[in-house]
């Protein structure tokens, strides 16, 4: 089921409604909010949602086991097995096909050994693998950390796991700030009911008004058919897909936070407007942040960050920039993408440590200005492998940004307005947005109601199609 | 009570009262007629809000952003299969970019099609009388026969469609693997900055310094705007390279150029180089308005041909040819982008006579109907301006065939739905009349790719065939569509070998096509599946 359709608020006030009138019956109020998730989740495909519990099971049981014994040996067994289901799954289903026709590739080119059909897995890649895979690794990891206490109560853990909100395209929810949340009395306050209702309107204009215009009116159709547009018009379309991706993922955590919260429920921010960043290090700390802090917590540290010696350390850095890239998908695009990113994180960390700059460090504004300009710029050109569906697209695009034509007569005045606009809002301070959802939380019930209805009528009247999925959903 | 309402005593009251007045304002849309558009949903609708979205995911393709639309080369049983299932058996068959392999035929034998070759299609070209596709399968018969310098040559006009060169690439490609390739073709001489694309050949200009002239906005009162609709006025500093590609299985190698241009008195002069080397100062001028050709040879291989604004008064192209010296296909694409039909009567009549007759053409396809979906008029009244139109264009000439290609299926949003305009299948019928009536042939596009709401199955499709404009094919679906007329022409050439073989005039199908198997397979559940299109020749 998709957030940006009527047919998701319905389902949002059932599952909402339910999740309220069962108040006074805890355990029953998670089984009710469980079956609807997995009802959500089965709405794509209901067979696909064995994998998901049957990884529940797995890392419930492993969690137990490892907070069981003492023994060290025996708590490392029982984290490979969750380390090797869930990584199993996600690299069987996102990664084994493009695994297979790369060894091919290689051994085709460098050696000369023609693979005509290397093997190949026919199935479809499950909705929101990489999310989930991630959140339930998170719990078995910290337990053996000896940061978490398992839980015992399987449907909160199940509920964790498959809480519909963030079930298919994050944030990556940890167990440490999800759990808690369920064991203790949930209530809902005012300002959760306001903050819940304006994250939804919000998340669904970003993505219905911005990310589908621009997706329908610009992007697909400059990267569908490069050949017919000029150097001026690919990079508007460069950058209308910086918005796009934005607003299509930054919409749908939104969306995913404002539903929780209309359950009492807190997700975390993914998104602290990443355009805004003056290099590629401070960028992912502010897009995705939820995948980047995961990474940044189960895998960089552990490699010994930067408390180790300086070649060990870019090579931590440059590991993990790298898994955050391929992470969105398996494709040799996304390879170069990958390697793209780590490089940079890399050569930036080289100069920075140069310039002997500590965190204390502020420039002046003329200096973040030029800084925050460079950067955008790295994040717009840099996704053209991030959008393009293979290398030869890639390249097409590419050989049309060089191909010194100027003219912009296909950019429609509507085009420029939305770009100019939401860039626009996007280096705005972030206070004249708080602004707004201030004015919406102290408006009055009814016309809360009122203005909710209107943004839906705005939104059935500018959507472009009948429903675009999000972009990360398959992810 | 009305205190409560406004300012609840809490949070669940807060809740509860925003999404009552949420609903009832949606309510006041079945209460209120002028806001019916605005309703979520249709009572008596077959899709059932919640319930609908249960057979959406399926859909959803493997990356949302691009849905993988690009050019698909290796399609895999399985994918064709589950793109059946969305858009029918007959759009997957033709999915991706097959090998075209000739039949082995004996020296002693006369050409012949394997219905293998066809296989996958069902939707025909219509063409009741013979008169229509005539002189393009004797052209091909006389190619296939691999008789020397015999070249067949199609011009295949159209809208934006037209205009990618994606259509026409995929046909000109599986043509030229089957019968020869004899060359790309014309080509515009400098686009400026028009959108215009060919492939499988090598064009380079500087836009900055060429002037064009459109027919489409008729935007030179002689009406003299070439071959190809479009004149490039070159200023001084101008100029254009056309040639062969590196790489490709056709478009590779060239043998002959020809420049098509404008006399005119004070005619100024161009430069033409080949390969970098001077070849001749051509000299545009004459006492009065006229066409001229500058013809240049060369031996069989890759090849650039440059030319250049030299000196004197005003230069006028009308393009470049590119050309071998057969036996072979050469299949013009001459897409005008935003072109209606109508827009070829700005064309001198004379004028573009004598450029097809230049050109020698046997075939020209009309392939319009794209642009005037939005226009509100009746089906006779598109109905009279197609008759006008192929009447301009052939001028009574039975040695120029034609065919009248139908528009794709185009669509709107409509409460949640995406449903095809209601003009589509007016101007299908109104082309479909007209071609026939006038005596040329008729291939339903629209029908082939599944009629009735097919833009919505194209482009839930994976990989997605539609764009998100619902009025245009990604890259893969109009191959689809370029595979599937090269098939459609391939089968009438099929009946019409054996219309000569037997000395009998076909009835309506190839030989050993069935034709009660001839309606689309479509198996899309709500477009028309019983289709009205009937094989026929």
């Amino acid at each position: 089921m998709l957030f940006n359709s009527f047919d998701y608020i319905l389902f949002l006030v059932i599952a909402v409604a339910g999740f309220w009138l069962l108040a006074r019956h805890a355990q029953l109020r998670f089984v009710f909010v469980f079956v609807a998730s997995c009802l959500f989740y089965m709405a794509w495909h209901p067979a696909y949602i064995v994998l998901i519990l049957g990884s529940t099971l797995i890392d419930y049981v492993v969690g137990l086991r490892i907070h069981a014994t003492d023994a060290p040996k025996a708590r490392k067994r029982w984290l490979i097995v969750s380390l090797v289901s869930n990584l199993g799954l996600l690299g069987l289903f996102k990664y084994f096909n493009f695994a297979s026709q790369a060894t091919a590739d290689v051994l085709g080119l460098f050696l000369g050994i023609e693979i005509p059909s290397p093997p190949f897995l026919d199935v479809l890649l499950p909705v929101g693998i990489s999310f989930y895979t991630f959140q339930t690794l998170s719990y078995t990891i910290d337990i053996y950390r000896r940061k978490l206490e398992p839980t015992r109560n399987f449907v909160q853990f199940a509920l964790f796991v498959t809480y519909f909100p963030q079930l298919v395209a994050g944030p990556i929810v940890r167990a440490s700030q999800f759990l808690p949340q369920l064991q203790r009395k949930i209530t809902l306050s005012d300002e959760q009911v306001g903050q819940g209702l304006f994250l939804i309107a919000t998340g669904m204009v970003k993505k219905v008004v911005i990310a589908d215009y621009l997706s329908v009116n610009l992007v697909d159709r400059v990267f569908d058919q490069p050949d017919l547009y000029t150097a001026a018009e690919v990079v508007v379309a460069l950058y209308g897909f910086t918005m796009q991706i934005y607003c299509d993922f930054s919409g749908y955590t939104d969306v995913a936070r404002g539903s929780a919260k209309l359950m009492g429920l807190d997700l975390p921010e993914n998104f602290d407007r990443p355009y805004q960043s003056a290099s590629p290090a401070e960028f992912w700390r502010r897009w995705h942040m939820t995948l980047s802090t995961w990474l940044r917590d189960y895998l960089y540290y552990p490699l010994g960050g930067s408390r180790v010696g300086p070649a060990r350390a870019y090579w931590n850095l440059w590991l993990t920039m790298f898994l955050i890239g391929i992470w969105h998908g398996a494709s040799w695009t996304f390879v170069v993408y990958a390697v793209l990113q780590a490089m940079a994180m890399v050569i930036h960390r080289f100069f920075y440590r140069r310039s002997g700059r500590t965190g204390a460090t502020v420039d002046s504004w003329q200096v973040h200005a030029f800084k925050v300009f460079w950067a955008l710029q790295f994040v717009v050109f840099s996704r053209i492998l991030f959008r393009a569906t293979s290398l030869q697209n890639a390249a097409d695009i590419t050989t049309r940004l060089g191909s010194g034509t100027f003219s912009m007569g296909q950019i429609s005045l509507g085009i420029w307005a939305m770009l100019v606009l939401t860039f626009v809002a996007h280096y705005t301070p972030k206070r004249w947005f708080e602004s707004l959802e201030l004015g919406f939380k102290s408006m009055p019930a009814p016309l809360q109601g009122v203005t909710l209805a209107v943004v839906g009528f705005i939104l059935s009247a500018v959507a472009t199609s009948e429903v675009v999925p999000y972009m990360y959903f398959q992810f | 009570m009305i205190k409560r309402i406004y300012d609840p005593a809490t949070p669940m009251q807060h809740l509860t009262t925003v999404t009552v007045f949420m609903f009832a304002a949606c309510a006041l849309t079945y209460a209120v007629p002028p806001m019916e558009s605005l309703r979520p949903w249709i009572p008596g609708e077959e899709d059932i809000p919640i319930v609908r979205l249960f057979n959406q995911w399926g859909e959803i393709p493997a990356f949302a952003g691009h849905g993988g639309s690009y050019r698909v080369s290796t399609p895999t049983v399985a994918g064709e299969e589950r793109l059946a299932e969305t858009v029918g058996g007959t759009v997957a068959a033709n999915l991706g970019s097959r090998r075209i392999v000739a039949p082995q035929i004996e020296p002693n034998d006369g050409p012949r099609v394997d219905p293998a070759e066809y296989a996958g299609i069902s939707v025909y070209i219509e063409d009741p009388g013979g008169r229509g596709m005539r002189p393009f399968y004797e052209a091909l018969e006389k190619t296939a026969h691999a008789e020397k310098g015999a070249i067949t040559r199609v011009g295949h006009y159209g809208d934006s469609s037209i205009a990618t060169d994606l259509i026409t690439s995929t046909v000109r490609e599986n043509l030229q693997a089957r019968f020869g390739d004899a060359g790309h073709g014309f080509v515009l001489a400098a686009k400026g900055y028009i959108p215009y694309k060919h492939r499988g050949v090598l064009q380079s200009s500087n836009p900055e310094d060429w002037d064009v002239r459109e027919v489409v906005r008729r935007q030179d009162r002689t009406g003299r705007y070439g071959y190809g609709g479009v004149q490039s006025r070159a200023r001084p500093g101008s100029w254009a390279r056309v040639g062969t590609t590196k790489r490709g299985e056709v478009g590779t190698r060239a043998s002959r150029f020809d420049i098509y241009y404008q006399e005119q008195p004070h005619g100024g002069k161009f430069s033409v180089r080949l390969d970098h080397e001077d070849r001749e100062v051509v000299s545009t001028g004459a006492d009065a308005v006229g066409d001229g050709v500058y013809s240049l040879t060369a031996p069989d291989g890759p090849h650039v041909i440059e030319f250049r604004y030299a000196r004197g008064g005003p230069v006028t192209f009308y393009g470049v040819v590119v050309e071998r010296e057969g036996p072979g296909v050469v299949y013009d694409s001459l897409g005008l982008v935003g072109a209606r039909a109508n827009r070829l009567l700005n064309y001198d009549e004379s004028h573009i006579k004598a450029q097809l007759e230049q050109r020698g053409v046997h075939l020209i396809v009309l392939g319009f109907g794209g642009n005037e979906a939005s226009d509100e008029r009746t089906e006779n009244a598109f109905y009279e301006d197609y008759m006008e139109v192929l009447d301009h264009m052939r001028q009574g000439r039975e040695s120029l065939g034609c065919l009248v290609f139908a528009p794709l299926d185009q669509a709107r949003r409509q409460r949640g739905r995406i449903r095809t305009l209601p003009t589509i299948p007016l101007i299908v019928a109104a082309q479909q009349r007209a071609a026939l009536d006038s005596g040329c042939a008729f291939y339903d596009t629209w029908q082939a790719m599944g009629g009735q709401d097919a833009m919505r199955h194209w482009y839930k499709a994976h990989p997605r065939l539609a764009m998100g404009d619902f009025r245009h094919a990604t890259p893969a679906g109009y191959e689809v569509i370029g595979n599937m007329f090269y098939k459609a022409l391939l089968a009438g050439f099929a009946a019409y070998l054996s219309e000569e073989s037997s000395g009998v005039p076909a009835s309506s199908v190839p030989s050993g096509v069935d034709a009660g198997s001839a309606s689309p397979d479509s198996g899309i559940p709500s477009s028309n599946a019983d289709s009205k299109t009937s094989p026929k020749r």
